[in-house]
């Protein structure tokens, strides 16, 4: 009998479950990956050597195409900071820091409805993806009226925000604050019984609390290997500290 | 809360002659550490007072001074729930020992350094480029790197 | 396809006509998100915008089985090689749209990490402006795209070979 050898595969940089590109060179044994070695920077722009190049509030709309998933967060992520240096933290006005708050907490749940149905349409449930693309529209509907733009809005700004937001921005998010746990309800019919998802998710790429803090891995993956642990709690900014949320932790992380 | 006080303190008395200076800059505390004991600094600061996270690790290139880089490690403690800059000067050509062995994370980002900026990581596992390729010429955020570029002889592949 | 070169020319006018509609109405899309722009690309292909209206909702993620290349997002020159060899895998006809300002010119980022525009290294058959474009903007190119493929004529494609005039 010959000798068992692995099998190389090349995958990406351009692949139809690589949203962007990622290149992963693999090692297969059969159906298990033994080894991969990922290959980053297809997508490497050149944004801090940019930035280099341009005044505090130039380089404002290149942190929107950092993660444009969730433009406005970086938006703000970007304010704070030049905020801090400038020391005009105590001078940014309340009416302000509430809508910073309301537009981010509305683009994160856009964020999270794109990676829920893209990650649910690689792994063979594609229904869900229609479903959650729908409200996110309806979210990005929202963000319109408030900033002007869908994806890049460039509307959180050093010392505050853009402009002010109107009636029909408040009439819109009242509406869609109203229905979206009806909305949450539908999504988990669609996946909780669906056996495939089921079987490609738990127990799958488990990560521990330990493996954790040595890669520095933060954010729902720390969450999900039982750390209760959000840097909205941990240490607040925009007055996070008088808000009531709960942190929802897991206990094996693992990918369900 | 630990106090930057108590870890000086405790650094200086492990840890021989490695410490320079510290400073609290709005209210973040610097530790300025000689570059030869990076790894002593790390491994005490992650064993004694329970950083247990390497938040980042970058450097900036100040053109013009003596030691032209500045290694930047943020570390972070889920115990007391803080962060603690570390830094560290280089000249250009001076190597840094890799703090790998500290933190896993370490890894990627001493890659990354060492692809833009160019500097050497003593005992690092797998230096190779990160974001460019093998084969690109210089290291493009230095500050005497042009913004367009410079003409490429390789490319990827 | 060949057979043209052998029909009489009244026929060979019509058989344009009837393969350049039905080439126009089911343009097979390869997905090719790059970046930022890439988001408004699904979008355009999801539940409001629905793409499937003119025929172009078959992404395929292959290039041998698409014939429309949309290239969405900033091409970096680690990435050039691949557009370009990704263009040279799809089989003729085929078509490019350029959607969004990064791919039809740079866009902002004029570093030493960005290709200024596909065009650079592939032909390009429209060009989508835009930070991203809308989708309603890629909806649009591909009404403009299947105009051109609608009224291209079997001598003016570079892909096959020239019938001898007369
Ligand atoms: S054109 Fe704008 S939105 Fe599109 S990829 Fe470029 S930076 Fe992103």
């Amino acid at each position: 009998m010959s000798e068992k050898r692995n099998m190389i595969v090349n995958f990406g940089p351009s692949h139809p479950a690589t949203h962007g590109v990622l290149r992963v060179i693999l090692e297969l044994d059969g159906e298990t990956v033994v080894d991969a070695i990922p290959h980053m920077g297809h997508l490497h722009r050149g944004l801090e050597k940019l930035a280099e190049h341009k005044t505090y509030h130039q380089a404002l709309p290149l942190t929107d195409r950092m993660d444009y998933t969730g433009a406005l967060i970086n938006n703000l992520g970007y304010s704070l900071a030049v905020e801090k240096l400038l020391d005009i933290e105590d001078a940014i006005p309340e009416r302000a820091t509430v809508l910073r708050v309301l537009l981010c907490e509305l683009q994160r749940i856009a964020a999270h409805l794109l990676w829920f149905s893209t990650h649910a349409l690689d792994i063979g449930a594609m229904t869900v993806f229609f479903y959650a693309f729908r409200d996110r529209e309806t979210i990005h509907d929202i963000l319109e009226q408030a900033t002007g733009a869908r994806l890049t809005p460039s509307f959180i700004r050093p010392g505050g925000v853009a402009a002010d937001i109107n009636d029909k921005f408040i009439e819109k998010a009242r509406a869609f604050v109203k229905s979206f746990p009806a909305l949450m309800d539908e999504y988990e019919l669609l996946l909780n019984k669906n056996k495939i998802w089921l079987k490609r998710t738990q127990n799958i790429g488990m990560m521990s609390a330990e493996e954790c803090k040595q890669y520095a891995v933060t954010g729902p993956v720390l969450r999900a290997a039982g750390i209760k642990w959000d840097l909205r709690k941990a240490q607040p900014y925009c007055d996070y500290d008088s808000y009531d949320f709960e942190i929802p932790t897991g206990t094996i992380g693992d990918v369900w | 809360m630990v106090q930057l006080s108590q870890i000086l303190e405790g650094l200086k008395g492990s840890v021989e002659g490695a410490v320079l200076s510290s400073e609290t800059f709005r209210g973040q505390d610097v530790i300025r550490v000689e570059a030869s004991a990076i790894v002593d600094v790390m491994t005490y600061l992650r064993d004694n007072c329970s950083f247990d996270m390497l938040t980042d690790l970058t450097a900036v290139d100040y053109l013009g001074r003596e030691k032209r880089f500045e290694m930047v490690y943020i570390l972070y403690s889920f115990e007391h729930n803080r962060r603690l800059h570390v830094k560290a000067t280089l000249a250009d050509g001076e190597k840094i020992a890799t703090i790998e062995g500290v933190w896993k994370a370490a890894n990627w980002l001493e890659r990354e350094v060492y692809d833009l900026l160019g500097i050497h990581f003593e005992g690092h596992s797998d230096l190779r480029r990160i974001l460019l390729w093998d084969g690109y010429e210089g290291h493009p955020l230095r500050k005497d790197f042009p913004l367009k570029g410079i003409p490429q002889k390789t490319t990827y592949r | 396809m060949g057979i043209e070169q052998k029909l009489p020319p009244v026929l060979a006018t019509n058989l344009e006509k009837v393969v350049g509609l039905c080439r126009a109405n089911s343009i097979w899309p390869m997905t090719f998100g790059l970046a930022c722009c890439a988001l408004e690309m699904m979008v355009a292909s999801s539940s409001d915008y629905d793409i499937a209206r003119f025929g172009a909702e078959a992404f395929r993620p292959s290039p041998r089985q698409a014939d429309m290349m949309i290239v969405a997002g900033t091409v970096t020159k680690k990435m050039a090689p691949m557009v370009e060899r990704i263009y040279n895998q799809i089989s003729d006809p085929k078509w490019v749209i350029a959607y969004g300002s990064c791919a039809c010119s740079g866009g902002i980022f004029n570093t030493y990490g960005t290709v200024q525009g596909v065009d650079e290294i592939i032909p390009v058959d429209v060009y989508v402006p835009g930070c991203p474009p809308r989708p309603e903007a890629l909806l649009a190119a591909i009404m403009k795209l299947q105009k051109k493929i609608k009224s291209e004529k079997f001598s003016d494609r570079p892909d096959l070979p020239k019938v001898a005039a007369g």
